[in-house]
């Protein structure tokens, strides 16, 4: 299990790092926006690999909590875009 | 490594972890925005699915399960519609689909109406 | 009837939630479900149920959401020019709840290569609404309205609105 989440862990850290570059290069908020979905998405990967080595029920909490916020950021961005442009 | 819960544990975590990293690839690699929602919401999702259904197989306790399944039931639930809120707002603040596309109708719509908006202005100005 | 099916499984939910059956859980879980309860507002239901049609949905949900993930996989380690062809089809759907426009425009949404980007209800209330639908892949507009009338059907079988008579041929 140690070795999986080994692999898991660098999966998500290449994945991370290629949409903070897609982030920071893109020319509008749009998809600044995707791209901030996507790294919520990863955090809660990680997350979730996390549970998955120390088995700790604590972490569960905080996954759920993540993935509420995120769909609630991710509205709210949207709603904002499309009153005041790009 | 020794039950069978732990293999599919295992195999389900790495299926869900490339496609978060085929997702994140796929960003890169797409000429447009509306095809970039595509490629990163829907993989996101089934990951997200995946890895925590990982994670509920391998947490004892009734607990911390129904936390992962809640958390599984809302990602399924609301990831269609923050898509589609956002391809909404992209197509709102003018991004167009790129070269070559087919046919825009929703732009043509958009133009019909305010055509019809104007003439109607015009009529109840003059 | 169904409220107290409904208390009743939040408490179920919450006992889960807290993971052990105590006294103080109990308690607690009767104040915090009683306030809830006090809180929401009680609208009448606009639409009824029917199990099996909603089983059979939620299971071709799912299913297309692997799909759809397995046709970005393949767009993205093997893009092609038609497989990046995109477009915006418009597709009038042909009932006229919106409750119905908005399951479709879910299901849509997790279609492999089809994303809802906007929807136009016309003012008169007779007309049914119409869905604009951005494809990734798109080779043939007639394809992608049927498989939306296909899912349409789907819903409609799932879900009943009340108030809005369902036709024979939308259904069949």
């Amino acid at each position: 299990m140690t070795t999986v989440a080994w692999i898991c862990g660098v999966m998500l850290a290449i994945a991370g790092l290629l949409t903070t570059v897609h982030v920071i290069r893109s020319r509008n908020l749009a998809d600044r926006a995707i791209g901030i979905d996507m790294l919520v998405a990863i955090v809660l990967n990680g997350l979730a690999v996390g549970i998955a080595v120390t088995v700790d029920p604590l972490t569960a909490a905080l996954v759920l909590i993540i993935g509420l916020l995120a769909f609630l950021g991710s509205v709210t961005i949207a709603r904002y875009i499309e009153e005041r442009g790009p | 490594m020794s039950t069978f819960v732990d293999v599919v544990a295992a195999a389900l975590m790495l299926i869900g972890c490339s496609l978060a990293l085929i997702a994140a690839v796929g960003m890169f690699r797409m000429p447009d925005t509306y095809s970039r929602i595509h490629v990163a919401t829907k993989p996101a999702t089934l990951a997200v699915v995946c890895t925590v259904g990982a994670a509920v197989l391998l947490v004892p306790g009734p607990a911390a399960s129904t936390k992962l399944l809640l958390a599984v039931a809302l990602q399924f639930w609301t990831a269609p519609v923050a898509s589609h809120m956002l391809g909404r707002a992209a197509h709102a603040s003018g991004q167009r689909p790129e070269e070559p596309w087919v046919l825009d109708e929703l732009a043509d719509a958009e133009a019909a109406d305010t055509i019809a908006a104007t003439d109607a202005a015009d009529e109840s100005a003059g | 009837m169904s409220r107290i099916v409904g208390i009743l499984l939040m408490l179920a939910a919450w006992l889960a939630l807290w993971g052990e059956i105590s006294i103080v859980n109990v308690v607690t879980g009767i104040i915090v479900v009683a306030l809830l309860s006090l809180l929401v507002r009680r609208t009448d239901r606009v639409y009824t149920i029917k199990p099996i049609g909603l089983i059979k949905l939620l299971a071709i949900f799912v299913w297309r959401l692997i799909t759809s993930s397995a046709a970005v996989v393949l767009t993205v380690v093997a893009p092609t020019p038609e497989r990046l062809r995109s477009g915006v089809v418009a597709i009038e759907l042909s009932h006229r709840s919106p409750l119905v426009a908005a399951i479709v425009a879910d299901a849509i949404s997790l279609t492999p290569g089809t994303l809802t980007l906007d929807s136009r209800y016309p003012d008169e209330g007779d007309t049914p609404p119409t869905l604009f639908v951005h494809v990734l892949g798109l080779d043939d507009p007639e394809k992608i309205r049927d498989d939306v009338r296909y899912l349409e059907g789907l819903v409609l079988s799932a879900i009943v609105p009340n108030g809005h008579p369902v036709s024979e041929e939308v259904v069949s």
